[in-house]
């Protein structure tokens, strides 16, 4: 819990999607593209800009993933984590 | 009435799966349905305090925010505003603190007073999750009380707490830009809980903007566009995103852990997890699990009980009756043949049904049904459909009216209409009664046919799935969103109570509709339309029966000359499904196996499976998706009915007019290309979904490139 806040971003760090985020990887929200009605629903189960997230586990077939964020593991599908443009912190 | 004394009304409101049902038991003392999945509840139900009647307790859906997205989300709205309880209980689960306050900071904003009641404090003090309530009080201003509702701590005091506590409450202090919009929009309002009503207005969220005039409306909008110029972003977004901030500190604070996070019950679940969403065991447990969930209530435990049913007891009710009776024949006649025959045909399924009902219980327990919407997400995005409408189709194998009543759930208005649509197509328990007749008359006792027609109506599901996605074009406006609970161990009581509460409600509708049914039906396939007594040729229901019955000579029915007895039987059906097998066992009473070949039995049966479901999920369907959709649906199933079963009879009267090496070769083409099919679907579709903007490394993004 108490690592939240420590999200200082990889040094020489790219910025990639968050659906490419290797499993177990901690990666801080940038931005996100999603329409602002679609990403309302998820903003408000806490996966907003500026928090680290984690990526869990992914499905057997690749799409939803089990993300960690704030606390608690949210699944959103590979369609809707592709807009959330992510880059990597320390562990 | 009992609503005349009520004096109080508590609502209970909180996240999907925090526990408000159980809570909701444990202060009414009532029995409604929990599950560890979320979406047990879609409905808002009303009970009263076990200790006092005069307060009444209402159960909402979960809700992340007040917001409304799903169906089931706008019932708790509806209610909070428009029912204006007179106290909120807010359930929150202990171990997901952080999520659940948004929640609570916007039931601060809408007047009522609230209490909090953090659930499941047993499970956080096993995490070494220590919540400081004071801290939280002193932030929030309203009560914190610590509960476990499923062990029955502390909800006394927590009633308590709802009758004295009053509307004191601390908002949360948005920038200074905002509060500025907020107040000035408050200006403009004249209603109770105006701070709420302004936020949801510059949010553009409100459902009822008929409440405002059309000036008020132009000087709002004005207010959203240039709050939301200030702001260059979207204002619900920004307002989501400073009330997690703000919450993050006080949440930060309340809680510490001592002894780490990981403790025994999240290990477990991370160790079966790792098995059962395993990348290849993942798909072989799944159809493990659901083939032993079936062969337990088919052929197992369930099947024994049925036969010692049909062997000892019928024959014996029947000889008892016709001892009693014996100087009143036409009496004797109805009652041993017409009710007992009927009746006891579909009383025989109960200990199957039963069987059956007690694995879904134990499965919605367990947290499993969660982990079902996860793995087959990606299949069924495939079909225009969504994990969540697999679990409804799990459902749906117990009885369609819950199956259609949980797509609540689903947000995408379309998916929700195919989903309702294709569920039915899932053998319920009743089908299974008319699967189980026909594969011990029929084909041979052997449990492969009944299963085979569960794979039947799973591909029915898929094709049926592709058609309706060929015709209508895709909506992208919905996230899914999807929680995965912690494994729980199946509370033995509970499953009990669930199995014993089917099979009571089966038992009635045999009773009832059934008994109601079988006296018409003997009736009426002895006497003419002249009210003569005649033989079953001659009768009324031999009449309608043989206007009817050309319809489906193509599908088979009529190859051993017994079409018109099954034709009426699928009409019947439509009362209940159940009685397709007391219609049949009525009609047909002695000699079954000789009415119609194996063939046209397995096509009767695919027919009846597919087919429009009875009266109460029609009715449900119709109430859930509208009329004119609803009509749509019926006529759609009758199509892929006829279809199916038209396929079923014709392709398998050609493979038996040819030798079995054809067959052979034929067989072993049909699974080559299913096998390569699948390959290749997983070759190409891994990971990615569409690939204009896909970035992934699959094979069709290389072989574009």
């Amino acid at each position: 819990m108490s690592n939240i806040f420590n999200n200082k971003i990889k040094k020489n760090s790219t910025v990639f999607s968050l659906s490419l985020a290797k499993v177990g990887s901690r990666c801080k929200v940038i931005y996100c593209t999603l329409p602002p009605k679609r990403f309302l629903r998820l903003a408000e189960i806490g996966l907003t800009r500026g928090t680290t997230v984690c990526v869990l586990q992914k499905a057997p077939l690749g799409d939803p993933l089990q993300i960690s964020v704030r606390g608690c593991a949210i699944c959103i599908r590979a369609s809707d984590a592709r807009h959330f443009t992510v880059a990597e912190v320390h562990n | 009435m009992k609503s005349t004394t009520v004096k109080f009304t508590i609502a209970l409101c909180g996240n999907p799966n925090s526990g408000k049902t159980t809570l909701f038991n444990a202060i009414t003392g009532s029995n409604q349905k929990v599950g560890n999945w979320p979406g047990v509840t879609v409905e808002q139900k009303t009970g009263f305090c076990k200790n006092n009647h005069e307060i009444a307790v209402v159960d909402t859906p979960g809700v992340y925010s007040l917001s409304p997205f799903s169906p089931d989300e706008q019932v708790t709205l509806q209610f909070l505003l428009q029912h204006k309880p007179n106290a909120i209980i807010n359930v929150v689960d202990c171990t997901n603190l952080q999520r659940s306050l948004f929640l609570t900071t916007q039931l601060l904003e809408l007047d009522i007073p609230l209490v909090v009641a953090l659930n499941m404090q047993d499970e956080a003090r096993a995490q070494g999750i220590i919540t400081d309530t004071k801290f939280l009080q002193s932030k929030f201003g309203c009560k914190f009380v610590e509960i476990s509702a499923a062990k029955n701590i502390g909800v006394q005091q927590l009633i308590e707490q709802c009758t004295t506590c009053t509307a004191y409450r601390k908002n949360i202090t948005f920038p200074p830009v905002m509060e500025n919009a907020i107040a000035q929009t408050q200006k403009l309002l004249h209603c109770d809980n105006s701070r709420w009503v302004a936020i949801k207005l510059l949010e553009d969220n409100l459902p009822t903007q008929t409440l405002h005039t059309t000036q008020q409306n132009e000087r709002i909008t004005a207010l959203r566009q240039k709050l939301q110029n200030q702001l260059g972003d979207d204002v619900a977004v920004r307002l989501a995103e400073e009330r997690h901030n703000a919450i993050a500190a006080v949440a930060q604070q309340a809680q510490s852990c001592c002894g780490g996070t990981q403790n025994a019950a999240n290990l477990r679940t991370q160790k079966i997890d790792r098995i059962v969403l395993n990348k290849w065991l993942a798909f072989p447990i799944f159809a493990l699990i659901l083939s032993l969930m079936f062969y337990l209530s088919i052929d197992g435990v369930g099947g024994w009980l049925t036969k010692l049913i049909n062997k000892h007891l019928t024959p014996l009710l029947q000889n008892t009756a016709q001892r009693h009776l014996a100087n009143l024949p036409t009496i004797c006649n109805l009652v041993s043949d017409g009710i007992i025959g009927g009746v006891m045909s579909v009383v025989s399924f109960v200990p199957q049904i039963a069987i059956l009902f007690g694995c879904i219980a134990a499965l919605e327990a367990s947290g499993y049904m969660s982990r079902i919407a996860f793995i087959t997400d990606r299949l069924l995005c495939k079909i225009g459909l969504g994990g969540r409408s697999f679990l409804s189709m799990v459902l749906g194998c117990g009885c369609s009216v819950p199956a259609i009543m949980a797509t609540r759930t689903i947000k995408n208005i379309k998916e929700r209409n195919t989903t309702i649509t294709l569920t039915t197509f899932m053998p319920c328990s009743a089908k299974l009664a008319i699967i189980s007749f026909f594969t011990t008359h029929l084909l041979g006792g052997n449990a492969l046919f009944a299963i085979s027609f569960y794979f039947l109506s799973i591909l029915s599901i898929i094709l049926g799935g592709l058609v309706i996605r060929a015709f209508s074009h895709k909506q992208q406006d919905d996230c899914f969103v999807l929680e995965l609970p912690v494994y729980r161990a199946p509370n033995v009581k509970n499953v009990a109570k669930q199995m014993w509460e089917r099979s009571k409600a089966f038992l009635l509708k045999a009773g009832s509709v059934i008994f109601v049914a079988s006296v018409v039906l003997w009736l009426m396939q002895r006497y003419d339309f002249r009210l003569q007594e005649t033989g079953p040729q001659h009768s009324m229901l031999a009449t309608i029966g043989k206007v009817f019955a050309p319809i489906f000579y193509p599908l088979g029915f009529n190859d051993r000359g017994c079409g018109w007895q099954f034709a009426i039987s699928t009409f019947t059906g439509l009362a209940a499904k159940e009685t397709v097998v007391t219609t049949l066992q009525i009609l047909l009473p002695n000699n079954i196996e000789n009415c119609i070949s194996p063939l046209g039995a397995y096509s009767f049966v695919a027919y009846n499976l597919l087919t429009v479901p009875c009266m109460a999920a029609i009715s449900a369907s119709i109430s859930e998706q509208g009329v004119k959709n609803g009509l749509v649906a019926m006529a759609f199933q009758i199509a892929v009915a006829y279809t199916v079963s038209f396929a079923i009879y014709n392709v398998g009267t050609f493979m038996q007019k040819h030798n079995a090496n054809a067959q052979a070769i034929i067989c072993c083409i049909a699974i080559a290309l299913i096998l390569a099919l699948c390959v290749k679907f997983l070759c190409n579709h891994r990971g990615c979904k569409s690939c204009h903007n896909c970035t992934n490394n699959c094979r069709k993004t290389k072989l574009i490139k």
